[in-house]
């Protein structure tokens, strides 16, 4: 049963840090009233332009690994090209921002499975950024493999949840997000620059997506499908809500999504057959969808104005 | 940092908006220490043209002059350059930050040039990090001026008075010499405007203040110099002291129009409409309708006068079913309206002709034949059991009602949205009249309109009240109160102030009850 319990977290925590990294990217870009549904096609777009630059540069040895950690900064500058692109959609123009974002979502996905056979083609792999082993921790019994055995990625996604929660509580540069998202008038009112601020969002959300994405195909699979990001940019927005738009409760989802799928994993290893696992595969979809039902639905939390186009001078 | 404001000048300022002139070649000044009460109706350019002066919006034309200089405000932030802050009727607060943050949020912004002082600077550099920072001139401000917050409470948390008080320490703690308030105390309740008043009176002696209001108390009370604004016009402007207040309400809802009047010698029958002790709350969760008693009776035309903003738009949705009724009872021909639903007070026979006539009173995208029969929809003879619609009954109805109200439009068939204003009423007017309602409330049927379609709309009316109809006609034009009404009841602050009979009532009396004297 140990065995068991252990399995199912070294495999759960890695799998959460996709899920983490784009829902905390989400969780800014909702914070200031812009929910981009495109985050799906972002991290599309990471995990195709963060193994195109090791793919396409090679390398060996401790060199490969510094084009490794330059395809996931590339993915990330994309990923916030991105953001600005569907800024220019919502924000500029004022296009219905669902329509917009399932746009961006098929241009994003498009775009990276057409670039991928055009430069690429067949199942080929990178090199990767490969799990660290920390020395003496990762020795300990258990909680060794479990949290000390991990990819650097994953303990930079973990990292971002109090950076993130910093930035958007403890900053004038959160503070502005956070009254943009809530009540752009009363912002526009003080003097900021509502449309710069969600620009600004939409830029960091978008290349937290990206790097997402760009973990997914560099440290994680180490290899670039169309399928390889599979609904998680969905996943990462309904965490955002799941999570009331803070950095902590989309931790939370995060991992409840995670494990969840974990356990199913782990059970079709270990060969329990006492029911079908495909319940088991269903669950972490049916628990984000039951636990979204009966999420707390205090006004005064999230961004009230999630989703409205701002317009000085359009009257009300 | 600019120097301090000793007076300030509109010059010929015009602001359009698509399909209207918000205002028009519009000139004010103010000096230092000065008082100006802005007064007019709902859409008399009041907000627009203090919004100009903020940077919000961009005049079309005109100048405004800072100590005799021309400035061009682009935002906000370039107004609180000068030392100008505003209170906006709708409080610029985030409800989901605390006081302390709200305030942190202006100042992060301003640049290091346009703090006013050096505290300020210190406080600006604060903002960034250190919370504790802003929190302690919040203190200083507050204390100084004697307006109490919390500068830890979350927004959400405060009452409508608080969260006043904190709009206050927040334009005061960026600097501000130069006060703007848009009806500030619009959702206060009476202790909290007399407060408010007091503390407006004391802040006086440090700042010049413009405010905009329409109750005429406070503008006596408070302001040495009066404005007065209507339709986008500047009409009026003098010294408050020479004016009383029924002659300040004269001039902002007088105008010389010609209409039809009341003659009819006929006696009113049983009561249709009784209203027994009513309490309503307003959108902000105040009770706005305090204890509210009114009867209209068949073939009985009472005018519901008074300034906006004191229970009127409550009291309509209250008696439609639009409304939650807190306490109190509405009987329509003997029968409860109480806790019915809209559709139950129709089929009552309630008819209604709402303010905004455009976004309640018709669906504008539906074609005219269609928002003709909006309420019949579901009945014989427009429809068969509600399933299947009858066209031809339909097309009938509208060339009928098209022919009767004098709806002047191409087709029944173009999207009634497409309509004049004064088009647009009489489509409602003649559904609603045509279903044989028992009671009708009519509230500013005519605002806005030009006077051909007025004085129809007006006959209309006269004409259904002949026909035992009882009317209950809001309105914040006195003649045409007058002119219609059997009885005149004045509501202030959500009770009836007093119920005038035809003939009781002049302008001047009523302009004096409107502002709250009770007694004449």
């Amino acid at each position: 049963m140990l065995d068991f319990i252990v399995l199912f977290l070294t495999v759960g925590i890695p799998l959460s840090s996709a899920l983490l990294l784009a829902s905390l990217g989400e969780t800014v870009n909702q914070r200031s009233g812009v929910f981009n549904l495109g985050c799906e096609g972002v991290m599309c777009m990471g995990a195709f332009v963060g193994m195109f630059i090791p793919f396409m540069v090679g390398g060996s040895g401790p060199v490969a690994w510094y084009v490794n950690v330059a395809g996931l900064l590339a993915a990330a500058v994309v990923g916030a090209l991105f953001g600005l692109l569907f800024g220019v959609v919502v924000i500029k123009f004022g296009a219905p921002q669902g329509i917009a974002g399932i746009g961006l979502q098929l241009f994003g996905t498009g775009l990276a499975g057409s670039l991928y056979r055009h430069f690429i083609g067949g199942a080929q792999g990178v090199a990767g950024i490969n799990s660290i082993r920390i020395p003496i921790l990762s020795d300990l019994p258990i909680v060794g493999k479990m949290l000390f055995s991990c990819n650097p990625m994953v303990y930079v996604a973990f990292l971002m949840v109090p950076v993130v929660h910093y930035i958007l509580f403890k900053t004038p540069w959160g503070l502005r997000v956070r009254a943009c998202g809530t009540f752009p008038r009363a912002a526009d009112s003080m003097g900021i620059d509502v449309s710069k601020t969600r620009y600004q969002a939409l830029a960091f959300g978008s290349a937290m997506a990206a790097l997402a994405g760009a973990y997914l195909s560099v440290c994680y699979a180490k290899i670039f499908t169309d399928t390889l990001v599979g609904g998680r940019g969905f996943i990462a927005v309904a965490l955002v809500y799941f999570g009331r738009w803070s950095p902590v409760g989309v931790l939370g989802g995060a991992m409840l999504f995670s494990l969840a799928q974990a356990l199913q994993l782990a059970v079709q290893a270990y060969g329990f057959s006492a029911f079908p696992y495909e319940f088991l595969v269903m669950l972490p979809y049916v628990l984000v969808v039951v636990v979204l039902v009966f999420v707390g639905k205090s006004k005064h939390v999230g961004p009230a104005m999630l989703g409205k186009p701002f317009n000085r001078e359009m009257r009300t | 940092m600019a120097n301090p404001i000793t007076s300030l000048r509109i010059d010929h300022i015009t602001k359009r908006f698509p399909g209207i002139v918000a205002c028009s070649d519009i000139s004010l000044s103010v000096g230092k220490g000065e008082v100006l009460a802005l007064v007019g109706e709902n859409g008399a350019g009041k907000t627009t043209l203090m919004n100009i002066l903020m940077g919000l919006y961009t005049p079309d034309e005109g100048k405004i002059y800072i100590n005799n200089k021309e400035v061009v405000f682009k935002s906000p932030s370039d107004a609180f350059a000068y030392g100008i802050g505003m209170v906006h009727q709708q409080y610029m607060l985030v409800p989901n930050l605390t006081v302390t943050e709200n305030i942190a949020l202006g100042l992060s912004q301003m640049k290091t040039e346009q703090i006013a002082s050096r505290t300020l600077e210190r406080i600006k550099k604060a903002a960034k990090l250190d919370l504790n920072a802003v929190r302690r001139h919040i203190i200083a401000i507050s204390e100084h001026y004697g307006l109490a917050v919390d500068p830890d409470a979350y927004i959400w948390q405060l009452s409508v008075g608080e969260q006043q008080r904190v709009e206050l320490v927040k334009t005061l703690c960026f600097g501000a010499k130069f006060l703007i308030l848009d009806e500030p105390t619009s959702a206060l309740t009476p202790q909290e405007t007399d407060e408010l008043i007091a503390l407006l009176k004391r802040m006086s002696n440090e700042l010049s203040i413009i405010f905009i209001s329409h109750k005429l108390a406070e503008v006596k009370a408070l302001s040495n110099k009066v404005a007065i604004l209507r339709g986008g016009k500047l009409v009026f402007r003098g010294n408050t002291a020479d004016h009383s207040a029924a002659d300040i309400a004269a001039l902002m809802t007088g105008h010389e129009v010609y209409l039809p009047t009341n003659q009819s010698k006929q006696k009113p029958g049983e009561p249709m409409l009784e209203v027994h002790n009513l309490f309503v709350r307003g959108d902000r969760g105040n009770m706005v309708l305090n204890k509210l008693n009114l009867t209209v009776r068949a073939g009985e035309i009472v005018g519901l006068a008074g300034v906006s903003g004191n229970g009127q738009r409550e009291l309509a949705e209250a008696l439609t079913g639009l409304r939650v009724i807190e306490s109190g009872e509405v009987t329509l021909d003997g029968v409860s309206l109480v806790g019915k639903t809209p559709k139950q007070i129709i089929a009552q026979g309630m008819g209604y002709v709402p303010e905004e006539r455009n976004i309640e009173g018709i669906v504008p995208s539906m074609t005219i034949r269609e928002n003709l029969v909006l309420k019949d929809i579901a009945r014989a003879p427009f429809s068969m059991s509600g399933v299947l619609i009858n066209n031809k009954k339909i097309d009938e109805n509208a060339d009928a009602m098209r022919e009767k109200f004098d709806i002047r439009c191409s087709s029944v068939n173009v999207a009634a949205g497409s309509l004049s204003g004064g088009n647009i009423q009489k489509v409602i007017l003649a559904r609603e009249i045509s279903r044989g309602p028992k009671f009708l409330i009519a509230v500013y049927p005519i605002r806005g309109l030009d006077l051909g379609a007025a004085e129809f709309i007006h006959k209309q009316l006269l004409a259904l009240r002949d026909s035992g109809v009882g009317i209950l006609l809001i309105s914040e034009e006195l003649e045409e109160v007058i002119n219609l009404s059997d009885r005149i009841a004045v509501i202030f602050k959500g009770q009836i102030q007093r119920t005038l009979g035809h003939g009781e009532a002049t302008q001047r009396k009523l302009g004096m009850m409107m502002a709250g004297v009770k007694e004449i």
